[in-house]
């Protein structure tokens, strides 16, 4: 299990990057979106959420803007760049390679 | 916003400096943190739960923390503009200062060889030309500031900060009443006089004091 939430700690910035390719979204949002997704067996914790944030926004592979919400707290959403596209394209290619490797690896010994 | 969720944001953010950034990401936090909060209440979990629940979701707030405080270069560099600032704007009141002079001085030398207006006309001049060099250094000065560095919290605050809660109530109120009597102080003094030329002083000598009342206040607060 040690090994699996290193492999996901290394996707962090794609999983969040996936979220964003459809729609513009929110820290909360995104979250539970992943949740839902994986039918609450992951969850990323909030303060991962926002340095991831914080890292992509300066690298420049997503920018943020303040929602305008009526009602309630203000919002911050993030939107993916066509940077953020790319990288985006490259890990889960990568990811694609690794998987593919990985599993000729460990089925060929059974 | 609930009260509580308000309340441990607050609590998280109570020694981070006010930056923008740590501004923008406390609003962040509280705002997503609030619906989470919301979320379980509608899944009909009581509040104290739900308050749990949605704080124990934040995971490691001090490495969060770390990236919106701000590092060693950064107070080093806003420190650098303090300092530049400060005496662009110690170098612009001295200029408004001389302008007067001058105007004053060259009217009196007008005076006394008999061309009024030419000693006027000059020392308005060149008062304005010295209100002009003041006022672009002034501005200069404030406009090529970056924002971040602006957002840092100015030094009167961190003087402040070093003092406790109570002492800096009592100082904040000492303050406020302090410039009233000085400036009802130089009011007076100047409109008896008519010495306008000189009753300026007032303000350097109440500024040096005030510092004195700010150290002892900060020494107060180390002793104890």
């Amino acid at each position: 299990m040690l090994v699996m939430s290193d492999i996901i700690r290394g996707y962090t910035d794609t999983f969040i990057l996936a979220q964003l390719l459809h729609h513009d979204s929110y820290g909360y949002e995104i979250n539970k979106a992943i949740n839902d997704m994986t039918n609450a067996r992951f969850e990323l914790k909030e303060a991962t959420l926002y340095t991831t944030f914080r890292r992509l926004e300066h690298g420049g592979y997503i920018i943020s803007y303040w929602g305008d919400e009526n009602t309630g707290a203000r919002r911050r959403y993030y939107a993916i760049t066509e940077l953020g596209k790319q990288l985006y394209y490259e890990n889960l290619n990568d990811w694609k390679d690794a998987k593919s490797m990985i599993d000729k690896i460990l089925e060929d010994r059974q | 916003m609930n009260s509580k969720i308000k309340n441990y944001v607050d609590v998280v953010f109570k020694d981070v400096p006010r930056s923008k950034k740590a501004i923008e990401l406390k609003e962040e936090i509280a705002s997503n943190l609030n619906e989470r909060f919301e979320d379980y209440l509608k899944e009909g979990k009581s509040e104290t739960e739900s308050y749990g629940l949605a704080v124990a979701n934040m995971g490691d707030i001090d490495e969060m923390i770390r990236e919106v405080m701000p590092n060693e270069d950064f107070v080093k560099e806003a420190n650098t503009y303090r300092r530049r600032n400060a005496r662009n704007t110690a170098i612009g009141v001295c200029l408004y200062i001389l302008g007067a002079a001058a105007l004053i001085l060259f009217s009196i030398i007008g005076e006394q060889v008999g061309m009024d207006d030419l000693g006027g006309a000059l020392g308005v001049i060149v008062l304005l030309v010295l209100a002009a060099i003041a006022t672009s250094l002034i501005v200069y000065s404030h406009m090529s500031t970056p924002k971040e560095y602006k957002d840092y919290e100015d030094s009167q605050e961190q003087e402040l900060k070093s003092m406790k809660p109570k002492d800096r109530k009592i100082f904040e109120a000492i303050s406020s009443i302090y410039w009233l009597i000085v400036t009802a102080v130089y009011l007076l003094i100047s409109f008896l006089t008519h010495a306008w030329g000189i009753t300026w002083i007032i303000w350097v000598i109440s500024g040096i004091m005030h510092q004195i009342i700010v150290v002892i206040f900060q020494l107060k607060g180390t002793n104890e």
